[in-house]
């Protein structure tokens, strides 16, 4: 009796899974794409697609999204690294990356400020996401969604904590910037000069 | 040039458009790949200022009536024109500015010419500008 218990346990185990509710399509994974001829960066560009993004369904980060990614280094390939190496930090100081990790509002903690691509089944877009490291799923300090084409950017840290970032990776103007305030992340769009 | 109305304001072949007009951006930046590249007047006209304000995030600022009522503005170019200057299609304004220069702007992520244009001053005055799509058709015609 015991050896059948131990065969049958988890056919029955699989069956009552199966019989639970529907699930949605799991979305495919896509691949980062290679270094496409002329543009490093295309426009639009959504590097992978995932289903979690810090330990959340994307579909709880925000309403409908049915994929989303981080534009992490670790997604990078070796010319997108190189380029990330020369980019030049916003007003000509401070430092640049995709993502910093830091305690921004001096509590003890240290915050992850990263910027990503989602979609909403056809549409897709931007958003600026700053997480509280240390815990899984991560807290969740600022989500911010943005619309338009998926564009990589880099953040500018300054000396005093600020970010700045959007507006590609090209010599041009960033759009926008992060402050903190009282231990919160305080988002802004910039002049739009 | 003649018989021109407009040419580029960045006539290099190093240049090429890094951003282009969108809600949160008025203009077109051109790229100086790191150069202080020459930066010419794109139309015919008369400057109406060269500042630099805390406004335009500590950024150069050259605005110009042109002849045809358009407004052009060019932003993070160091320029020796005044204010009530005549200008000629194609005449050398100044040069795109690098870091550490004043004028290069606190949201500058490198040396370029961020260029706008508006139909008429009372556009100029409500920031509806003129998209890049057009602002580069008067120099393809």
């Amino acid at each position: 009796m015991v050896r059948l218990n131990r065969w049958w346990a988890p056919v029955i185990l699989v069956a009552l899974v199966s019989c639970g509710p529907p699930k949605p399509a799991p979305v495919p994974p896509v691949a980062v794409p290679p270094t496409p001829a002329g543009k490093l960066f295309p426009v639009p560009y959504f590097p992978a697609r995932q289903t979690q993004i810090d330990g959340h369904p994307v579909g709880e980060l925000a309403p409908g999204w049915t994929a989303a990614g981080l534009y992490t280094e670790g997604q990078f390939t070796s010319e997108q690294k190189a380029w990330v190496a020369t980019l030049e930090p916003a007003g000509g100081e401070g430092r640049v990356a995709p993502e910093f990790t830091g305690d921004f509002d001096g509590d003890g903690k240290e915050e992850t400020v990263s910027y990503g691509a989602w979609a909403r089944g056809a549409e897709e877009g931007n958003f600026v996401l700053v997480t509280r490291t240390g815990s899984n799923p991560a807290e969740i300090l600022l989500l911010k969604e943005l619309r338009g084409l998926p564009r990589f950017t880099v953040f500018t840290l300054k000396p005093d904590g600020s970010l700045w970032f959007g507006g590609g990776v090209d010599a041009g103007e960033v759009t926008m910037n992060l402050t903190w305030d009282q231990g919160k992340p305080v988002f802004r769009h910039l002049s739009r000069d | 040039m003649s018989g021109k109305k407009a040419v580029e304001p960045v006539a290099d072949s190093l240049s090429r458009i890094t951003n282009r007009t969108g809600p949160n951006h008025l203009g077109t930046d051109f790229t100086a790949r790191k150069q202080a590249l020459p930066v010419y007047a794109v139309k015919e006209g008369l400057v109406l200022s060269n500042t630099v304000s805390a406004s335009n995030s500590g950024a150069a600022t050259i605005t110009v009536l042109n002849s045809d009522g358009s407004v052009s503005r060019y932003l993070h170019i160091g320029s020796p024109v005044k204010t009530g200057d005549a200008l000629i299609i194609g005449q050398p304004l100044g040069l795109v500015l690098l870091p550490g220069q004043r004028g290069y702007g606190a949201t500058n992520t490198g040396p370029h010419l961020h260029y706008e244009q508006y139909l008429d001053q009372s556009l100029f005055e409500k920031r509806k500008y003129m998209n890049t799509e057009e602002v580069i058709a008067q120099w393809s015609d």
